[in-house]
Protein backbone atom coordinates (compact mmCIF):
# COMPACT_ATOMS: atom_id res chain seq x y z
CA UNK A 1 0.00 0.00 0.00
CA UNK A 2 0.98 3.59 -0.78
CA UNK A 3 2.29 5.68 1.89
CA UNK A 4 -0.16 8.43 2.88
CA UNK A 5 0.84 11.60 1.01
CA UNK A 6 1.98 13.96 3.60
CA UNK A 7 0.66 17.16 2.08
CA UNK A 8 -2.83 15.40 1.12
CA UNK A 9 -5.39 17.34 3.06
CA UNK A 10 -7.20 15.95 6.40
CA UNK A 11 -10.35 14.78 4.50
CA UNK A 12 -8.35 12.88 2.10
CA UNK A 13 -6.35 11.11 4.79
CA UNK A 14 -9.73 10.05 6.59
CA UNK A 15 -11.36 8.57 3.55
CA UNK A 16 -8.06 6.79 2.86
CA UNK A 17 -7.83 5.35 6.71
CA UNK A 18 -11.40 4.25 6.35
CA UNK A 19 -10.87 2.39 3.20
CA UNK A 20 -7.60 0.41 5.28
CA UNK A 21 -4.78 2.57 4.89
CA UNK A 22 -3.40 2.85 8.76
CA UNK A 23 -0.16 4.91 6.94
CA UNK A 24 -3.12 7.96 6.82
CA UNK A 25 -3.92 7.51 10.22
CA UNK A 26 -0.59 8.16 11.27
CA UNK A 27 0.00 11.25 9.21
CA UNK A 28 -3.66 12.66 10.28
CA UNK A 29 -1.89 11.81 14.04
CA UNK A 30 1.26 13.18 13.12
CA UNK A 31 -0.05 16.86 11.72
CA UNK A 32 -1.86 17.30 14.58
CA UNK A 33 -0.33 15.91 17.77
CA UNK A 34 1.10 19.16 18.54
CA UNK A 35 -2.19 21.21 18.28
CA UNK A 36 -4.14 18.54 20.17
CA UNK A 37 -1.65 18.25 22.96
CA UNK A 38 -1.34 22.25 22.88
CA UNK A 39 -4.88 22.92 23.61
CA UNK A 40 -5.18 19.78 26.54
CA UNK A 41 -1.73 21.85 28.44
CA UNK A 42 -3.85 24.85 28.14
CA UNK A 43 -6.95 23.39 29.31
CA UNK A 44 -5.72 21.14 31.61
CA UNK A 45 -3.04 23.14 32.93
CA UNK A 46 -0.62 19.80 33.61
CA UNK A 47 1.95 18.43 31.43
CA UNK A 48 1.32 14.86 32.51
CA UNK A 49 -3.15 14.81 32.54
CA UNK A 50 -2.51 17.02 28.73
CA UNK A 51 -0.44 13.93 27.21
CA UNK A 52 -3.11 11.70 28.75
CA UNK A 53 -5.95 13.54 27.72
CA UNK A 54 -3.96 13.87 23.82
CA UNK A 55 -3.24 9.99 23.58
CA UNK A 56 -7.13 9.52 24.66
CA UNK A 57 -8.39 12.09 22.33
CA UNK A 58 -6.84 10.56 19.16
CA UNK A 59 -8.02 6.89 20.20
CA UNK A 60 -11.33 8.65 20.51
CA UNK A 61 -10.27 10.25 17.37
CA UNK A 62 -9.39 7.14 15.81
CA UNK A 63 -12.45 5.51 16.83
CA UNK A 64 -15.27 7.96 15.78
CA UNK A 65 -13.45 8.63 12.05
CA UNK A 66 -16.39 6.84 10.38
CA UNK A 67 -18.62 9.25 11.95
CA UNK A 68 -16.58 12.59 10.60
CA UNK A 69 -18.87 13.71 7.47
CA UNK A 70 -16.95 16.89 6.29
CA UNK A 71 -19.50 18.83 7.26
CA UNK A 72 -17.13 20.98 9.55
CA UNK A 73 -13.52 21.67 8.44
CA UNK A 74 -11.50 18.23 9.76
CA UNK A 75 -9.42 20.47 12.49
CA UNK A 76 -13.36 21.95 14.61
CA UNK A 77 -14.06 18.19 14.45
CA UNK A 78 -11.02 17.33 16.30
CA UNK A 79 -11.12 20.38 18.68
CA UNK A 80 -14.71 18.83 19.53
CA UNK A 81 -12.79 15.45 20.38
CA UNK A 82 -10.77 17.11 22.15
CA UNK A 83 -12.59 19.05 24.02
CA UNK A 84 -14.99 16.26 25.48
CA UNK A 85 -12.07 14.43 26.35
CA UNK A 86 -10.75 17.19 28.25
CA UNK A 87 -13.79 17.80 29.95
CA UNK A 88 -13.84 14.33 31.15
CA UNK A 89 -10.71 15.12 32.37
CA UNK A 90 -11.89 18.01 34.25
CA UNK A 91 -14.88 16.28 35.55
CA UNK A 92 -12.97 13.33 37.04
CA UNK A 93 -10.54 15.59 38.69
CA UNK A 94 -13.22 16.97 40.64
CA UNK A 95 -13.99 13.82 41.61
CA UNK A 96 -10.96 12.83 43.03
CA UNK A 97 -10.63 12.54 46.78
CA UNK A 98 -7.14 14.81 46.73
CA UNK A 99 -6.58 17.71 44.03
CA UNK A 100 -2.59 18.10 43.17
CA UNK A 101 -3.36 21.26 42.23
CA UNK A 102 -6.87 22.50 43.29
CA UNK A 103 -5.75 22.44 47.33
CA UNK A 104 -8.77 23.49 49.67
CA UNK A 105 -6.93 26.19 50.35
CA UNK A 106 -8.08 29.05 47.72
CA UNK A 107 -5.37 30.32 45.73
CA UNK A 108 -4.02 33.18 47.03
CA UNK A 109 -5.64 36.91 45.55
CA UNK A 110 -2.58 38.65 43.55
CA UNK A 111 -2.70 42.50 44.40
CA UNK A 112 -4.48 44.57 41.66
CA UNK A 113 -2.27 46.10 39.62
CA UNK A 114 -3.53 49.70 37.89
CA UNK A 115 -1.51 48.80 34.91
CA UNK A 116 -3.04 47.22 32.37
CA UNK A 117 0.60 46.81 30.78
CA UNK A 118 1.94 44.66 33.31
CA UNK A 119 4.14 42.19 31.57
CA UNK A 120 3.46 38.70 32.58
CA UNK A 121 5.80 35.90 31.47
CA UNK A 122 4.34 32.81 30.14
CA UNK A 123 4.26 30.85 32.68
CA UNK A 124 2.80 33.45 34.88
CA UNK A 125 0.17 33.74 32.48
CA UNK A 126 -0.05 29.73 31.87
CA UNK A 127 -0.68 29.27 35.79
CA UNK A 128 -2.84 32.25 36.21
CA UNK A 129 -4.95 30.57 33.35
CA UNK A 130 -5.81 27.60 35.32
CA UNK A 131 -7.56 29.88 38.12
CA UNK A 132 -9.72 31.39 35.50
CA UNK A 133 -13.26 29.19 36.01
CA UNK A 134 -13.44 26.05 32.77
CA UNK A 135 -15.75 27.17 30.46
CA UNK A 136 -14.06 31.06 30.27
CA UNK A 137 -10.78 29.13 30.08
CA UNK A 138 -12.00 26.47 27.25
CA UNK A 139 -13.43 29.48 25.69
CA UNK A 140 -10.37 31.81 25.51
CA UNK A 141 -7.63 28.86 24.94
CA UNK A 142 -9.87 28.17 21.65
CA UNK A 143 -9.96 32.05 20.98
CA UNK A 144 -6.83 33.79 21.84
CA UNK A 145 -4.38 30.89 22.24
CA UNK A 146 -5.55 28.90 19.39
CA UNK A 147 -6.75 31.89 17.40
CA UNK A 148 -9.95 29.73 16.34
CA UNK A 149 -13.00 32.43 14.61
CA UNK A 150 -15.79 32.68 17.54
CA UNK A 151 -18.46 30.66 14.83
CA UNK A 152 -16.05 28.03 15.07
CA UNK A 153 -15.74 28.08 18.27
CA UNK A 154 -19.68 27.77 18.39
CA UNK A 155 -19.24 24.48 16.75
CA UNK A 156 -16.66 22.99 18.74
CA UNK A 157 -18.04 23.79 21.84
CA UNK A 158 -22.05 23.50 20.33
CA UNK A 159 -22.85 27.00 21.77
CA UNK A 160 -24.37 30.06 20.33
CA UNK A 161 -21.92 32.30 18.99
CA UNK A 162 -23.52 34.88 21.72
CA UNK A 163 -22.14 32.57 24.25
CA UNK A 164 -18.84 31.99 22.99
CA UNK A 165 -18.24 35.76 23.02
CA UNK A 166 -19.82 36.24 26.22
CA UNK A 167 -17.30 33.45 27.78
CA UNK A 168 -14.16 34.98 25.99
CA UNK A 169 -14.97 38.12 27.70
CA UNK A 170 -15.52 37.45 30.73
CA UNK A 171 -12.76 35.04 30.65
CA UNK A 172 -10.05 37.70 29.65
CA UNK A 173 -11.49 39.73 32.37
CA UNK A 174 -10.78 36.71 34.60
CA UNK A 175 -7.19 36.04 33.12
CA UNK A 176 -6.54 39.88 34.18
CA UNK A 177 -7.79 39.51 37.22
CA UNK A 178 -5.38 36.19 37.86
CA UNK A 179 -2.38 38.04 36.70
CA UNK A 180 -2.87 41.17 39.15
CA UNK A 181 -4.18 43.02 36.53
CA UNK A 182 -6.88 45.52 37.30
CA UNK A 183 -8.61 48.10 36.32
CA UNK A 184 -7.29 51.46 35.60
CA UNK A 185 -8.17 53.49 38.41
CA UNK A 186 -10.28 56.62 38.21
CA UNK A 187 -12.64 58.73 39.70
CA UNK A 188 -16.69 57.70 39.56
CA UNK A 189 -18.38 58.21 36.13
CA UNK A 190 -19.15 62.03 36.46
CA UNK A 191 -16.20 63.19 37.91
CA UNK A 192 -14.38 61.12 35.06
CA UNK A 193 -16.10 63.18 32.37
CA UNK A 194 -15.30 66.23 33.79
CA UNK A 195 -11.89 64.84 33.89
CA UNK A 196 -11.41 64.26 30.68
CA UNK A 197 -13.14 67.26 29.19
CA UNK A 198 -9.87 68.81 30.77
CA UNK A 199 -7.19 70.08 28.44
CA UNK B 1 -26.21 52.40 24.49
CA UNK B 2 -26.52 49.99 26.96
CA UNK B 3 -23.30 47.96 28.20
CA UNK B 4 -21.82 46.48 25.21
CA UNK B 5 -21.21 43.26 27.22
CA UNK B 6 -20.21 40.57 24.67
CA UNK B 7 -19.36 43.13 22.10
CA UNK B 8 -16.41 44.13 23.62
CA UNK B 9 -14.75 40.70 22.92
CA UNK B 10 -15.06 41.93 18.99
CA UNK B 11 -13.86 45.15 20.21
CA UNK B 12 -10.81 43.91 21.70
CA UNK B 13 -10.20 41.72 18.73
CA UNK B 14 -10.59 44.90 16.45
CA UNK B 15 -13.58 43.32 14.15
CA UNK B 16 -16.52 45.41 15.40
CA UNK B 17 -17.79 47.35 12.16
CA UNK B 18 -17.23 51.09 12.08
CA UNK B 19 -20.93 51.94 12.96
CA UNK B 20 -21.09 49.82 15.77
CA UNK B 21 -17.35 50.63 16.95
CA UNK B 22 -18.40 54.14 16.97
CA UNK B 23 -21.52 53.70 19.23
CA UNK B 24 -19.51 51.38 21.72
CA UNK B 25 -17.30 54.60 21.91
CA UNK B 26 -19.29 57.08 22.60
CA UNK B 27 -21.09 54.28 25.45
CA UNK B 28 -17.22 54.68 26.44
CA UNK B 29 -16.72 58.18 26.79
CA UNK B 30 -19.33 57.87 29.94
CA UNK B 31 -19.11 54.50 31.44
CA UNK B 32 -16.11 54.26 33.41
CA UNK B 33 -17.10 50.58 34.50
CA UNK B 34 -17.18 49.66 30.50
CA UNK B 35 -13.36 51.07 30.29
CA UNK B 36 -12.43 49.44 33.02
CA UNK B 37 -13.73 45.83 31.46
CA UNK B 38 -11.95 47.18 28.17
CA UNK B 39 -8.71 47.82 29.91
CA UNK B 40 -8.53 44.29 31.39
CA UNK B 41 -9.98 42.40 28.91
CA UNK B 42 -7.74 43.96 26.66
CA UNK B 43 -4.22 42.93 29.28
CA UNK B 44 -6.11 39.45 29.11
CA UNK B 45 -6.03 38.65 25.48
CA UNK B 46 -3.07 39.89 25.10
CA UNK B 47 -1.75 38.19 27.82
CA UNK B 48 -3.68 34.71 26.48
CA UNK B 49 -2.45 35.41 22.66
CA UNK B 50 1.17 35.72 24.11
CA UNK B 51 1.13 32.13 24.99
CA UNK B 52 3.00 29.10 22.80
CA UNK B 53 1.66 26.09 21.47
CA UNK B 54 4.70 23.83 23.55
CA UNK B 55 5.91 20.52 21.41
CA UNK B 56 4.00 17.34 22.25
CA UNK B 57 6.15 15.24 23.96
CA UNK B 58 6.89 11.66 21.69
CA UNK B 59 4.72 8.99 21.92
CA UNK B 60 1.08 10.45 22.46
CA UNK B 61 -0.25 9.05 19.24
CA UNK B 62 1.30 6.32 19.88
CA UNK B 63 -1.86 3.96 21.02
CA UNK B 64 -3.88 5.51 18.50
CA UNK B 65 -1.65 4.58 15.55
CA UNK B 66 -1.37 1.02 16.69
CA UNK B 67 -5.16 0.91 17.44
CA UNK B 68 -5.54 2.59 13.74
CA UNK B 69 -3.41 -0.35 12.40
CA UNK B 70 -5.55 -2.94 13.85
CA UNK B 71 -8.73 -1.19 12.63
CA UNK B 72 -6.94 -0.51 9.33
CA UNK B 73 -5.89 -3.97 9.15
CA UNK B 74 -9.91 -5.37 9.77
CA UNK B 75 -11.28 -3.32 7.28
CA UNK B 76 -8.18 -4.49 4.80
CA UNK B 77 -7.20 -8.26 5.48
CA UNK B 78 -4.48 -8.10 3.44
CA UNK B 79 -2.69 -5.50 5.50
CA UNK B 80 -0.60 -6.93 8.48
CA UNK B 81 -1.37 -4.49 11.70
CA UNK B 82 1.48 -2.87 13.31
CA UNK B 83 0.55 -4.37 16.86
CA UNK B 84 -1.45 -7.58 17.40
CA UNK B 85 -3.92 -5.79 19.40
CA UNK B 86 -4.09 -2.56 20.82
CA UNK B 87 -6.14 -1.08 23.84
CA UNK B 88 -7.30 1.73 25.68
CA UNK B 89 -5.28 2.76 28.63
CA UNK B 90 -7.04 2.47 32.28
CA UNK B 91 -8.66 5.28 32.56
CA UNK B 92 -8.27 5.58 36.44
CA UNK B 93 -5.02 7.50 36.30
CA UNK B 94 -3.99 6.83 40.31
CA UNK B 95 -2.69 3.59 41.71
CA UNK B 96 -4.62 1.38 43.33
CA UNK B 97 -3.18 -1.56 45.63
CA UNK B 98 -5.53 -3.73 43.84
CA UNK B 99 -3.83 -2.62 40.20
CA UNK B 100 -0.62 -2.93 41.64
CA UNK B 101 -1.37 -6.59 42.74
CA UNK B 102 -2.94 -7.84 39.85
CA UNK B 103 -0.01 -6.46 37.58
CA UNK B 104 2.58 -7.94 39.31
CA UNK B 105 1.10 -11.27 38.76
CA UNK B 106 0.32 -10.59 35.18
CA UNK B 107 4.36 -9.92 35.06
CA UNK B 108 5.68 -12.66 36.93
CA UNK B 109 2.91 -15.13 35.04
CA UNK B 110 3.31 -13.49 31.44
CA UNK B 111 6.69 -11.92 31.15
CA UNK B 112 9.61 -14.20 33.82
CA UNK B 113 8.38 -17.64 32.26
CA UNK B 114 9.77 -16.33 28.83
CA UNK B 115 12.66 -14.33 30.54
CA UNK B 116 13.50 -17.72 32.09
CA UNK B 117 13.32 -19.42 28.85
CA UNK B 118 15.31 -17.28 26.80
CA UNK B 119 18.32 -17.37 29.19
CA UNK B 120 18.26 -21.25 29.61
CA UNK B 121 18.30 -21.38 25.97
CA UNK B 122 21.07 -18.51 26.23
CA UNK B 123 23.00 -21.40 29.02
CA UNK B 124 22.78 -24.17 26.17
CA UNK B 125 24.72 -21.70 23.47
CA UNK B 126 27.22 -20.52 26.49
CA UNK B 127 28.09 -24.18 27.03
CA UNK B 128 28.07 -24.96 23.27
CA UNK B 129 30.86 -22.86 22.82
CA UNK B 130 31.00 -19.73 20.79
CA UNK B 131 28.24 -17.72 21.31
CA UNK B 132 29.31 -13.80 21.40
CA UNK B 133 28.08 -11.42 24.19
CA UNK B 134 25.57 -9.91 21.97
CA UNK B 135 24.03 -13.24 21.87
CA UNK B 136 24.98 -14.97 24.65
CA UNK B 137 22.56 -12.48 26.61
CA UNK B 138 18.36 -12.67 25.91
CA UNK B 139 17.76 -9.45 23.74
CA UNK B 140 14.34 -8.11 23.50
CA UNK B 141 13.00 -8.29 20.13
CA UNK B 142 8.98 -6.75 21.18
CA UNK B 143 7.87 -4.51 23.42
CA UNK B 144 5.29 -6.51 25.76
CA UNK B 145 2.41 -4.01 25.97
CA UNK B 146 -0.08 -4.79 29.25
CA UNK B 147 -2.78 -3.15 30.79
CA UNK B 148 -1.32 -2.99 34.45
CA UNK B 149 -0.60 -0.19 36.81
CA UNK B 150 2.93 -0.77 38.63
CA UNK B 151 3.80 0.79 41.59
CA UNK B 152 7.34 1.89 43.45
CA UNK B 153 6.46 -0.30 46.43
CA UNK B 154 6.24 -3.38 44.48
CA UNK B 155 9.37 -2.90 42.05
CA UNK B 156 12.00 -4.97 44.52
CA UNK B 157 9.37 -7.71 44.59
CA UNK B 158 9.13 -7.82 40.75
CA UNK B 159 12.91 -7.69 40.09
CA UNK B 160 13.38 -10.50 42.75
CA UNK B 161 10.79 -12.48 41.02
CA UNK B 162 12.31 -11.79 37.87
CA UNK B 163 15.96 -13.23 39.37
CA UNK B 164 13.56 -16.18 41.03
CA UNK B 165 12.12 -16.84 37.48
CA UNK B 166 15.78 -17.07 36.01
CA UNK B 167 17.32 -19.06 38.60
CA UNK B 168 15.03 -21.40 39.85
CA UNK B 169 13.36 -23.97 36.90
CA UNK B 170 10.21 -24.28 38.70
CA UNK B 171 10.33 -20.66 38.45
CA UNK B 172 10.66 -20.43 34.98
CA UNK B 173 7.80 -23.53 34.18
CA UNK B 174 4.68 -22.09 36.89
CA UNK B 175 4.00 -18.58 37.70
CA UNK B 176 2.36 -20.20 40.99
CA UNK B 177 5.55 -20.05 42.13
CA UNK B 178 6.28 -16.65 42.29
CA UNK B 179 2.88 -15.11 42.79
CA UNK B 180 2.69 -17.20 46.34
CA UNK B 181 6.11 -16.57 47.36
CA UNK B 182 4.45 -12.44 47.11
CA UNK B 183 1.18 -13.65 49.31
CA UNK B 184 -0.92 -13.28 46.42
CA UNK B 185 -1.85 -16.37 45.90
CA UNK B 186 -1.42 -18.98 42.99
CA UNK B 187 -3.12 -16.65 40.14
CA UNK B 188 -6.13 -18.05 38.12
CA UNK B 189 -7.39 -16.69 35.20
CA UNK B 190 -9.84 -14.54 37.22
CA UNK B 191 -6.42 -13.36 38.95
CA UNK B 192 -5.02 -12.16 35.82
CA UNK B 193 -6.80 -9.31 34.35
CA UNK B 194 -6.31 -8.23 30.66
CA UNK B 195 -4.25 -11.49 30.34
CA UNK B 196 -5.28 -12.68 27.38
CA UNK B 197 -4.92 -8.87 26.10
CA UNK B 198 -1.21 -8.59 26.00
CA UNK B 199 0.07 -8.12 23.13
CA UNK B 200 3.45 -7.49 21.47
CA UNK B 201 4.84 -4.86 19.35
CA UNK B 202 8.17 -4.91 18.11
CA UNK B 203 7.77 -2.06 15.73
CA UNK B 204 7.77 -0.16 18.70
CA UNK B 205 10.63 -1.27 20.29
CA UNK B 206 13.60 0.91 19.10
CA UNK B 207 11.31 4.19 20.21
CA UNK B 208 11.24 1.98 23.93
CA UNK B 209 14.66 1.39 23.93
CA UNK B 210 15.96 5.01 23.33
CA UNK B 211 13.64 6.21 25.63
CA UNK B 212 15.43 4.05 28.31
CA UNK B 213 18.78 4.54 26.99
CA UNK B 214 17.85 8.53 27.38
CA UNK B 215 16.27 8.03 30.65
CA UNK B 216 19.07 5.95 32.18
CA UNK B 217 21.85 7.14 30.07
CA UNK B 218 22.80 4.43 27.90
CA UNK B 219 22.19 2.22 30.94
CA UNK B 220 24.97 -0.97 31.00
CA UNK B 221 23.72 -4.36 30.52
CA UNK B 222 21.78 -6.34 27.86
CA UNK B 223 17.90 -5.38 27.51
CA UNK B 224 16.52 -8.60 28.11
CA UNK B 225 12.34 -6.97 27.74
CA UNK B 226 10.64 -4.08 27.49
CA UNK B 227 6.90 -3.64 28.92
CA UNK B 228 5.10 -1.05 28.06
CA UNK B 229 2.57 -0.03 31.02
CA UNK B 230 1.62 2.34 33.69
CA UNK B 231 3.92 3.27 37.05
CA UNK B 232 2.46 5.12 39.30
CA UNK B 233 -0.45 6.22 37.02
CA UNK B 234 1.68 7.54 33.90
CA UNK B 235 2.34 5.43 30.68
CA UNK B 236 5.86 3.96 31.22
CA UNK B 237 8.16 1.66 29.37
CA UNK B 238 9.56 -1.04 31.85
CA UNK B 239 13.30 -2.33 30.63
CA UNK B 240 14.92 -5.42 32.06
CA UNK B 241 18.40 -5.52 31.47
CA UNK B 242 20.93 -8.49 32.35
CA UNK B 243 24.06 -7.24 33.15
CA UNK B 244 27.35 -10.24 33.63
CA UNK B 245 30.98 -9.77 34.07
CA UNK B 246 32.06 -10.64 30.55
CA UNK B 247 31.51 -11.93 27.39
CA UNK B 248 31.64 -15.51 28.15
CA UNK B 249 29.90 -15.42 31.45
CA UNK B 250 26.34 -15.67 32.46
CA UNK B 251 24.48 -12.52 33.33
CA UNK B 252 24.85 -11.90 37.54
CA UNK B 253 22.96 -8.90 37.91
CA UNK B 254 19.23 -8.28 37.27
CA UNK B 255 18.31 -4.32 37.04
CA UNK B 256 14.58 -3.19 36.32
CA UNK B 257 14.56 0.21 34.92
CA UNK B 258 11.57 2.45 34.24
CA UNK B 259 11.39 5.66 32.47
CA UNK B 260 7.96 7.34 32.04
CA UNK B 261 6.80 7.34 27.93
CA UNK B 262 6.63 10.65 27.99
CA UNK B 263 9.92 13.02 28.18
CA UNK B 264 11.39 9.65 28.90
CA UNK B 265 12.64 10.45 32.77
CA UNK B 266 13.78 8.16 35.45
CA UNK B 267 10.32 6.77 36.95
CA UNK B 268 12.04 4.18 39.38
CA UNK B 269 14.88 0.98 39.12
CA UNK B 270 15.08 -1.90 41.11
CA UNK B 271 18.39 -4.57 41.17
CA UNK B 272 18.75 -7.96 41.97
CA UNK B 273 21.76 -10.09 41.99
CA UNK B 274 21.22 -13.51 40.17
Amino acid sequence: MADAPRGAPDGELVRRFLAGDAGAATELITRHERRVYAVCLRVLGNPDDAADAAQDAFLAMIRKLDGFRGEAAFTTWLYRVAMNVCYDHLRRAKRRPVLRRDDDAPAPEPALDDHADAVAGAHDVAAALEQVPEDFRVAIVLADVHDLPYDEIAKVLDLPVGTVKSRVHRGRIALAKALGIGAPSEPADRSATSKETRP
Amino acid sequence: MSHPGPLLADYVDGTLDPSTRAEVDAHMRTCATCRGELAMATAGARAAQGLDEPAAPAGIGEAAIAEAARMAAERNPEVTPMTGRARRRPTTPRVLAAAGAAALILLLVVVAPKLGQDTTQNAAQIAAGGASRAAAYPQASYVEIQHADYTFAVLPDVAAQLRSAITSSDGLENGSVASSALGVGAPSAAAVPNAEDVSKDSALLPTATACLNKAFDNPTGTLSRVIRARYGGQPAYLGVYLIGPGSELPPNLLQLSVASVHGCEVLGQSTARL
